[in-house]
């Protein structure tokens, strides 16, 4: 029994909690946007089960493969793997496990949704982990792009098809991504630099990054608006989703006129928070 | 920020948001665009505290941001029972709060700070006496008042930091930043029970 809890004590910073929550969260928005009312909790917990795990056992094999690199920098170094709390071939294997596993669960569920998860999975582990990330900054584009797969298959699945709004809801969720994450690489910048990993701050300044940050959360705010019209969300939910969007995209544009430290992270903050909300309000307002 | 403002913060958001969803629902489609903008400055003030800390209400860029609360309100509230002066009083104040801009990214302090005498003049008066003379008039309930008593407590906080800013603090710094999230959120209660009770 304490091996165990010892174990999921370990094993719970290496599957990233906040995002892969997040992350499942999106897809079971993307399903429920499509199949309002749910009353089939059977489905629910299969969607969020296949997610977590899928989603979870990619984010192992992504700590696996990046250990060295998380060696080198002050805000990754005491994560389990390179302190060696966690052998690496156990975590491979707990890590393929996972994904297997969501996998499979995802193609009992159907074929279509496992596709896109296996997608999601594909673009984060070989694309941007293992090709990408070591060689340049816009490897993000791809991490983005698995990002937002679970919510298209979560639509997909729900409808047994790909639509027009289960792209933009992606789209929302990829330039949203670039949002999150060069906030987070402008205040690492060093970090990332002693660990050899082009980022967009080191490549191309922190100014253009924040001109970046701006027009990818323009784009992340316009696709979560259009996708709540095209699936005729409810008018208040609409407006909500407006605000917040507004919200997202004054404290980007003030991070370039007015750039700090805290702003910068109160973006990060704040953009993660216009996500969820999000997420929320198409849940509640789907109908 | 100790965890009890936090918490208050927090009520704001939720709150302000509520009405945007549902709150404003029956007001009609001008007032209700006018509404969601102030209820979204609430809003989005409130996030923003709640992330960065309350004293971020002294960035150059939120004093201009929480300007726009009363302005949208006031316009709601005429487009709402005085159509027909909607257009030339939205003009009005857009051109009060374009001048305010301007002066300000000008750094004219004295002509910026005229402007927003003006503006806030003008739209705190309006959302102020407005509600009273609907209620005088009998097209109100008495509850309609909770947009004067909103007006009032936004006007108390509003002074209190335009004091701080101007070197002769009413209040010392941290007193207004711990009366300040409990003066929003009964600020906007105030106009929750004003708007949605007509």
């Amino acid at each position: 029994m304490t091996l165990i809890s010892t174990k999921l004590k370990h094993y719970w910073p290496l599957i990233k909690s906040l995002q892969t929550g997040l992350l499942v969260l999106t897809g079971l928005t993307g399903y429920v946007s499509a199949r309002c009312p749910v009353y089939n909790l059977t489905t629910i917990i299969s969607v969020v089960g296949s997610l977590f795990l899928a989603v979870s056992g990619s984010t192992i094999l992504n700590m696996v493969w990046d250990r060295d690199i998380d060696a080198k920098m002050n805000r990754t170094k005491l994560r389990p793997l390179p302190t060696g709390l966690i052998e690496p071939h156990e975590a491979w294997i707990v890590g393929l496990g996972f994904s297997i596993l969501g996998l499979f669960w995802a193609a009992y569920l159907d074929l279509l949704y496992a596709l896109i998860i296996f997608g999601g999975l594909f673009f984060d582990v070989v694309v941007y982990t293992i090709w990408l990330k070591r060689k340049t900054a816009w490897s993000i584009i791809w991490g983005g792009i698995s990002g937002g797969m679970p919510i298209l298959a979560g639509r997909a699945l729900g409808l047994g098809f790909i639509d027009e709004v289960g792209i933009l809801f992606m789209f929302g969720i990829l330039f949203w991504i670039p949002t999150h994450i060069l906030t987070f690489s402008i205040k690492y910048a060093d970090d990332y630099a002693s660990a050899g990993v082009p980022i967009f701050p080191s490549t191309y300044g922190v100014n253009t990054t924040r001109v970046i940050i701006s027009v990818s959360s323009f784009i992340a705010a316009l696709s979560m608006l259009l996708s709540g019209i095209m699936m005729d969300l409810g008018a208040g939910y609409l407006r909500l989703i407006a605000v917040l969007a507004a919200g997202l995209l004054g404290l980007a544009m003030s991070t370039i006129f007015t750039a700090s430290e805290r702003i910068n992270l109160g973006l990060f903050k704040y953009a993660s928070l216009f996500m969820m909300t999000s997420m929320f309000m198409v849940i509640l307002g789907a109908r | 920020m100790v965890n009890f403002n936090r918490i208050i913060l927090l009520l704001v958001a939720v709150l302000a948001g509520i009405q945007i969803v549902i709150g404003i629902e029956n007001c009609g489609n001008i007032p209700i665009t006018y509404y969601t903008f102030s209820y979204g400055i609430f809003l989005v003030s409130a996030l923003l505290m709640l992330l960065m800390g309350v004293d971020i209400i002294e960035h150059d860029f939120a004093a201009l941001a929480a300007s726009t609360l009363p302005l949208g309100f006031s316009i709601g509230l005429v487009a709402a029972f005085m159509l027909e002066y909607h257009l030339a009083y939205s003009s009005v104040v857009s051109v009060l709060y374009a001048g305010l801009i301007i002066q300000k990214l000008r750094h004219q302090d004295k002509s910026a700070l005229l402007f927003q005498i003006l503006l806030h003049g003008l739209t705190g008066l309006v959302l102020f006496i407005l509600p009273i003379i609907l209620l005088i008039q009998g097209t109100v309930e008495a509850s309609y008042l909770g947009i004067s008593v909103g007006t009032g407590l936004v006007a108390v906080g509003g002074m209190a930091l335009a004091f701080l800013k101007s070197g002769k603090p009413i209040l010392t710094k941290d007193q207004i930043y711990t009366i300040f999230p409990g003066v929003l959120l009964l600020a906007v209660f105030a106009f929750s029970v004003g708007i949605g009770s007509r």
